[in-house]
């Protein structure tokens, strides 16, 4: 058995206390941000795959169909839900370690047992992609926001800056006399009054 | 009818530039102060469930918005590496302890 040995002591967790008054006797319940970004951004993915479908389809304005987002996110709940009633189940069948296993979770660095998670979303994808039908067009699908940047930055750079916002305003061209005054950086601060764009 | 109602703020440094809307600027102080107290606190401080979860959170929402993935087979590698993460931190580690323990009888 590993022993892990470093303690990290940075908020990379998510804390719920167990007793119902916030107390600390109870310990916590631990969830890792690792078990919130990486589904999460999955379930991202699965929004945008949606959307990019509404545009293809023409009807992206509001209120698309979401069936993709709507598994995705089912999924991870449910996976969560699971992995919370796994530990209630295992941890009524032994008694003698729940306080000794929750003092554990609430001094270390690590986070709560997060396994049903995964297999939970990767399992809503392919069943929601093959339900539809759609299961090569979805698995082959690309986010194609990355791809008019890269060709256009090879193509052309200028066009590319041009295209980053918001726009600065003008440069100042710092006077290239060759002397150490030139390279101190220059702090500007403006402030500039716009229109407010278009409700969104 | 278009009035202009929105102060942007820029910063400039060299060649970097910073825009920030008026509220943010100020703002910035104030969201300064968990990870103030979570810094220099005392250790009390940072077994405070709270402290904690705004942190976490606050860069859970950060990491959620700056990152994108970009098809999803790349989601499902990432997945299936978590997968066997957890498989590992559970079965592999000692931070979660085997679910076996001596039965306790009651005295009597």
């Amino acid at each position: 058995m590993v022993k892990v040995a470093t303690n990290l002591d940075v908020p990379i967790k998510i804390l719920w206390s167990k007793s119902l008054t916030f107390a600390t006797e109870n310990g916590f319940t631990m969830l890792g941000l690792g078990d919130i970004v990486v589904p999460g951004m999955f379930v991202a993915l699965a929004l945008r795959y949606d959307q990019h479908r509404a545009e293809v389809r023409g009807d992206a304005h509001k209120g698309f169909a979401k069936p993709y987002f709507y598994a995705a996110l089912s999924a991870y709940f449910l996976g969560l839900c699971t992995t919370m009633i796994v530990m209630h189940t295992f941890r009524a069948a032994q008694p003698a370690l729940l306080y000794l296993r929750c003092v554990r979770y609430h001094n270390f660095p690590g986070h709560g047992p997060d396994i049903p998670d995964s297999p939970a979303c990767i399992l809503s994808f392919v069943i929601t992609a093959t339900i539809r039908g759609e299961r090569g067009e979805a698995w082959n699908w690309h986010d194609g926001e990355a791809e008019p940047e890269a060709t256009a930055a090879v193509t052309d750079a200028r066009a590319n800056s041009a295209r980053s916002s918001p726009r600065p305003p003008q440069q100042p061209v710092a006077p290239s006399n060759g002397g150490l005054l030139s390279r101190i950086p220059r702090i500007r601060w403006e402030t500039r009054v716009q229109p407010r764009s278009t409700p969104s | 009818m278009a009035r202009a109602v929105a102060h942007q703020i820029y910063l400039t440094i060299d060649m970097h530039t910073l825009s920030l809307r008026m509220p943010s600027l100020l703002l910035i102080p104030c969201g300064a102060i968990p990870s103030l107290i979570y810094s220099f606190g005392p250790s009390q401080a940072r077994k405070s469930a709270l402290v904690t979860d705004v942190l976490a959170l606050s860069l859970a929402f950060n990491a959620l918005s700056l990152l994108t993935l970009d098809s999803f087979k790349t989601g499902c590698i990432l997945l299936s590496g978590l997968f066997l993460y957890d498989v590992w931190w559970v079965f592999g580690t000692e931070v979660v302890r085997p679910f076996i323990a001596p039965r306790r009888f009651a005295p009597g």
